[in-house]
């Protein structure tokens, strides 16, 4: 199987070379791992660093925000025949080491979507980080049915068949959440799998808070209304 | 009501000036340089001479209706405008994030 690991960066020439290096080069069940970096649009060395680290970089002409910088990776992922697709952040709050167990249900068959969950032991989680992500996956439930423990995860794992499904027309931090409420939509079978976070003060300072999860809502719901 | 004139002059030649230098510089129409001027010509005339505005607006809506109506008007009229640019700012929004995607991912198999 193919695996592609997409990881949107924006302004991370800090951090990007080492978030590379720390995934594994095999993995069990993956014939050929491909580290794919979606530049977004950065006005510093990320898209140099993570090249020289060894991932293919394609570079955004402008800044287009982390959801149309998914939306390429999963592109890209469809365009280069990917059986499996892991999104992570680049701010290197997500364990590689988990990789195994995140891509262990899409290679079963047993999902469609792995999406990593951090809140199953939220552990140094920055309480207002903790308190925002409550209160979007409470609105997801209310408005959309959907039920999660962390909506807000960019840590997940698709199947080739899952991306043929997702539409996603989310710029923002709201993508994640998008793709909870599309997976629904398109009866995609969506296991949760609780993932390790690493905070460090550089990660801590990149996350989302009630504020955002406020934001995601009243965007998600702006989706709805502007077609 | 000295205060109300004054921020309507202040907004009309603001707003005039802005869409003259829009013009003069081919990011607007003629057209739309020539609306939005008349528009705020028609605020700060109601601003300036409320009374003959008034005269005005009887004589359209009939005596019953007054500024009341004339407010009403414009208050649906601005905010069906806003709710028009809204939209149209998000779909162009979602225009160029299509583009951005696709001018990325161009030629990808050969980039690998």
């Amino acid at each position: 199987m193919k695996l592609i690991v997409a990881i949107p960066a924006y302004n991370e020439a800090s951090i990007i070379g080492s978030v590379i290096e720390r995934i594994p080069s095999t993995l069990p069940g993956i014939r050929e791992i491909l580290m794919l970096v979606i530049d977004d649009g950065s006005t510093d060395a990320t898209a140099q660093i993570a090249e020289a680290a060894g991932a293919l970089v394609l570079s955004h002409p402008l800044n287009g925000g982390v959801g149309v910088a998914k939306v390429t990776g999963f592109t890209v992922a469809r365009q280069l025949n990917a059986d499996i697709t892991v999104t992570m952040d680049a701010d290197g709050q997500h364990d590689p080491a988990n990789l195994t167990t995140l891509i262990a249900p899409i290679i079963s068959g047993e999902a469609d979507i792995a999406a990593g969950t951090r809140l199953k032991d939220p552990t140094g989680m920055p309480t207002i980080r903790l308190l925002g992500n409550r209160t979007m996956n409470a609105l997801l439930r209310i408005v959309w049915g959907v039920k999660t423990t962390d909506s807000q995860s960019g840590y997940r794992a698709y199947s080739r068949e899952s991306l043929e499904h997702l539409e996603i027309e989310a710029s923002g931090f709201e993508v994640d959440t998008e793709i909870l409420i599309a997976a629904r939509r398109n009866n995609l079978a969506v296991v949760e799998i609780p993932v390790r976070t690493i905070y460090t003060n550089y990660s801590k300072t990149k996350g989302q808070s009630v504020s955002t999860a406020l934001m995601t809502f009243f965007r998600l719901i702006k989706q709805v209304i502007t077609g | 009501m000295f205060i109300a004139q004054a921020i309507a002059v202040f907004f009309g030649v603001l707003v005039t000036i802005k869409s003259y230098d829009e013009f003069r510089h081919r990011r607007e129409p003629l057209i739309m340089f020539l609306f939005w001027t008349g528009l705020w010509i028609g605020v700060v005339f109601i601003a300036l001479f409320p009374h003959i505005a008034l005269k005005l607006s009887t004589k359209i809506f009939g005596a019953d209706a007054g500024f009341g109506t004339l407010f009403g008007i414009v208050t649906v009229f601005g905010l069906f405008l806003a709710y028009r640019l809204y939209i149209k700012a998000e779909r162009a929004e979602r225009r160029i994030n299509k583009l951005l995607t696709l001018v990325t991912t161009k030629d990808v198999q050969n980039k690998q």
